[in-house]
């Protein structure tokens, strides 16, 4: 049983002792984020934040918005601010980026985490790696360029009073951690593999950074969380042993061997694994041609009934939209009856919406799809089409929807993402077909996007999963919307699909310091909705923040808004408990001024339970027109 | 090669291939509409074209990303596509193999594909004619054991669904063709022969007539 107690606030009774390997002329104060400051010859350097305004320097090492906060209160109006080259840029001017992310958020397949920074900081002397320059005093200060948590992390390197010390960020925590594995996601150059599909894509630059941090050979770390690391060469090789432990897991198990087979999927494994690392991959599960019945166009499945008529599954796009009115220009289907969507991705909703007006058919989906559907703006999730659907009928998990020779059976199916159904579609002539849109695929899962919220608990997500394929009918396939086959896992392969993913559950457990491995996998597990609206001057609206207990124990927590110029709330503080494994939200109401300036506005959140204090956490955008 | 090209042009001017999802498959797709020719039609996804290791910060899976980019690395990438696309596929029809000559839309439709285009995000198309004769039945289409991801093949018949084949790298498909109408310089050969056959009949209606003509005249020849 781990302590998380100490990750974010409390002080362990062994920290003084840890702290006393520190030089003399270091002041470390551990907190929500660790503040150090050096005092030398009259002037302040400040490494992260800490101590009051006006430090006459403050370094950096990464750009989230916590971090940021934290550095702007130290700097106050007067401290050189010390960041990466590569984000001054953006520190300079991010408005321009919230500005263009109000767009940017739809059929976004980037997937770099949210948690920036909202207001300018001026950046006195950017920096890079291999640079050095003088500290307050004459401190000499080295930089290492030390990407993995995020792309432009940096690592400064001081020596002061024999000891070599690293401040080093977020890029190792304590123990051989990390704060979270989504942080991670991004695209593989090197692999011909882009950041949707990019799971953990900069655990190499992880590695290699650990290795180059290594070979400094420091005595001590300095986290911008947790405690200090007192044994850097064994939390270094620890964290490299975890990471390497759960990208291996993470392959083996992996759907995307069907599409880039083995020579990329082991070009990405050995930037983690080392250049002679084996890959294992899954080999084919039994495949077979489509039935006829059954037609492939591009993402989109169109089933035909025996009077000719057509229902259909998905329509991402201009493509298999003009498909079916070929197909119905041309007689081969007479009508099209009504659409089902399996997921919220836009290469299987973008014309969800098009199809239906066109076709004049029902829309339908399970509740958990239905919504980003109807509502997109108020989701950010990968791929959400902006193209929203005017209604979408619900289908309840298991409910039935007979449909001429067919008999349709809507599942909840929370695979590749968590707003995802599958459809049971049976008639008396074939064996039972499970349309499980993108969640499997012959080589395995299709869990290569952390930001699809695929939720490592018992009780949803994959495992929910492969209770209900073990639940099908005897004989029964499956379908993914991509592939044109259908296909099926033998007992024996879903056992191993099953405990492989329980093991990575374990070596993700173990990577950070959560008392629960989703809220290292789920972004999302504190998310406002909508995530964004639209309001005029003047206007009122509400916005909900909700909360995903990931917990096995209770827990309570407390939120703390943070407002922009001309919205207020009717309250900006807020309480909330939730049993274990619960979800809930809370409400606050919103006020535009009158005399609100227009454009894009930023709200986030502090969110706080008894071991965690998370700064301007969670952001909804707000459109003042 | 006259019909050809204002086909290619509209077709990139109105649509381009339906690639479903071209960061997981590649996509060839065949129109099989007119005998005695085969156009194909391969898109191509840019960020996969880039020689060498490109940061993630260049934001490649973008969707702006093709149109922000200048001539020069337009260029470089249909070079790229052309280079590519002639390493992976290969196609023969009978014995005789065929090195297609891929044409590609001009660099502001790179950029922008027209309102109505079903090319994706991140993609361009090129496009060839195989023209084909009477006697070739087939057209094997080979995908090369080095492409690093599946290929969905399509084909495109007159009413008829899409045939949609999905290769592994290093597999091949055999498509069979509609007997090919014959060629014009087949036809005016035939036309030839045949007029020469006429010609021959005329001729030798002619002098049996004379022929009879002289019997008439001289009977005592007629035995």
């Amino acid at each position: 049983m781990k302590t998380i107690s100490g990750f974010f606030v409390v002080m362990l009774a062994s920290a003084a002792s840890l702290y006393a390997q520190l030089p003399a002329g270091i002041q470390f104060e551990k907190g929500p984020l660790n503040a150090v400051t050096i005092e030398k010859a009259g002037q302040r350097l400040v490494i992260y934040g800490g101590g009051a305004p006006g430090a006459d320097q403050v370094l950096m090492t990464h750009v989230r918005r916590d971090s940021t906060e934290f550095a702007r209160l130290a700097a106050g109006k007067t401290g050189k601010v010390v960041a990466p080259a590569s984000v001054a840029d953006f520190l300079d001017y991010p408005s321009a980026h919230w500005t263009a992310w109000w767009e940017k958020r739809f059929d976004y397949y980037d997937q770099q985490v949210t948690r920036l920074p909202i207001s300018p900081l001026a950046v006195a002397h950017p920096v890079a790696g291999g640079d050095t320059f003088a500290g307050p005093g004459g401190l000499e200060l080295r930089v290492l360029e030390t990407p993995g948590y995020t792309r432009e992390g940096i690592t400064y390197l001081l020596e002061l009073e024999g000891k070599k010390i690293a401040f080093s960020g977020d890029l190792i925590l304590a123990g051989g951690r990390v704060p979270d594995l989504y942080s991670f996601q991004d695209a593989i150059p090197e692999a011909k593999i882009g950041g949707y599909h990019g799971y953990g894509g900069r655990l190499g630059q992880l590695v290699s950074s650990l290795e180059t941090l290594a070979a400094e050979k420091p005595d001590l770390i300095v986290p911008l969380r947790g405690d200090l690391i007192t044994d850097p060469q064994g939390d270094i090789t620890e964290l490299i042993t975890r990471v390497r432990a759960i990208y291996a897991n993470y392959l083996s198990t992996n759907a995307l061997n069907w599409y880039f087979k083995e020579e990329r999927l082991t070009a990405a494994g050995r930037l983690v694994l080392g250049p002679e690392a084996e890959v294992e991959l899954m080999d084919y599960s039994e495949h077979v041609d489509l039935p006829d019945w059954c037609k492939h166009l591009g993402t989109t499945k169109l089933l035909l009934a025996d009077d000719g008529s057509g229902f259909v599954l998905d329509c991402g796009g201009p493509g298999p939209l003009a498909d079916l009115r070929k197909a119905l220009a041309a007689g081969l289907v007479t009508r099209i009856e009504g659409i089902f969507v399996t997921h919220t991705h836009n290469d299987h909703s973008a014309a969800v919406a098009d199809a239906a007006k066109e076709f004049n058919c029902p829309v339908y989906a399970v509740a958990e799809v239905a919504d980003v559907l109807e509502n997109p703006g108020a989701w950010f999730l990968p791929g959400t089409s902006a193209n929203a659907v005017e209604k979408v009928t619900v289908l309840a998990d298991g409910e039935k929807l007979p449909w001429k020779n067919y008999e349709f059976t809507a599942h909840f199916f929370p695979g590749q993402m968590f707003n995802h159904g599958a459809l049971l579609v049976e008639r008396s002539d074939h064996a039972p077909v499970f349309f499980i849109g993108d969640s499997f695929s012959p080589s395995g899962i299709d869990d290569y996007c952390l930001m699809n919220r695929n939720l490592m608990r018992e009780d949803t997500g994959f495992f929910l999963c492969f209770k209900k394929v073990r639940g099908l009918p005897e004989g029964s396939w499956m379908v993914n919307q991509h592939i044109p086959h259908l296909f099926r896992f033998t007992p024996a392969r879903l056992e191993l699909l099953e405990q492989r993913y329980r093991e990575r559950i374990e070596l993700i457990n173990a990577l950070t310091l959560w008392d629960d491995p989703n809220y290292a996998i789920d972004e999302r597990w504190a998310s406002f909705y909508p995530y964004g609206q639209t309001l005029a001057p003047g206007a009122t609206g509400k916005l909900e923040l909700r909360v995903w207990n990931h917990s096995v124990r209770d827990r309570e927590i407390r939120v703390k808004l943070h407002l922009p110029s001309g919205v207020t709330a009717a309250r900006s503080e807020a309480v909330l408990t939730l049993p274990a494994r619960r979800h809930g939200s809370m409400t606050f109401p919103l006020s535009i001024a009158d005399n609100a300036e227009p454009g894009i506005k930023v709200i986030t959140a502090d969110i706080a339970s008894d071991d965690f204090d998370l700064k301007q956490w969670a952001e909804a955008l707000v459109k003042i027109e | 090669m006259r019909r050809f090209i204002p086909e290619i042009l509209l077709f990139f001017a109105l649509a381009g291939p339906a690639a479903a999802h071209p960061a997981l498959y590649h996509y060839l797709e065949i129109n099989l509409f007119d005998a005695g020719e085969v156009p194909v039609y391969v898109t191509f996804h840019a960020p996969e074209l880039i020689e060498g290791v490109v940061t993630p910060e260049d934001d490649l899976y973008g969707r702006e990303w093709l149109a922000t980019r200048d001539d020069a690395t337009l260029a470089g990438l249909v070079e790229n596509a052309d280079l590519f696309a002639g390493e992976v596929f290969a196609f023969q029809f009978a014995e005789r193999e065929v090195a297609p000559d891929f044409v590609y839309p001009d660099f502001a439709t790179i950029r922008r594909p027209p309102p109505g285009s079903v090319v994706p995000d991140g993609c361009f198309s090129g496009a060839a004619m195989l023209p084909y004769t009477r006697g070739e039945t087939a057209l094997m289409i080979a995908f090369s054991a080095t492409a690093q991801k599946r290929l969905m093949l399509i084909i495109n018949r007159p009413a008829a669904f899409p045939e949609v084949i999905d290769l592994e790298p290093g597999e091949q498909y055999v498509l069979a063709l509609p007997e090919a109408p014959l060629q014009a310089g087949a036809v005016w050969g035939i036309a030839a022969v045949l007029l020469s056959l006429i010609l021959i009949l005329v001729l030798a209606l002619i002098g049996w007539r004379r022929g009879l003509f002289s019997l008439r005249k001289n009977p005592t020849l007629a035995k």
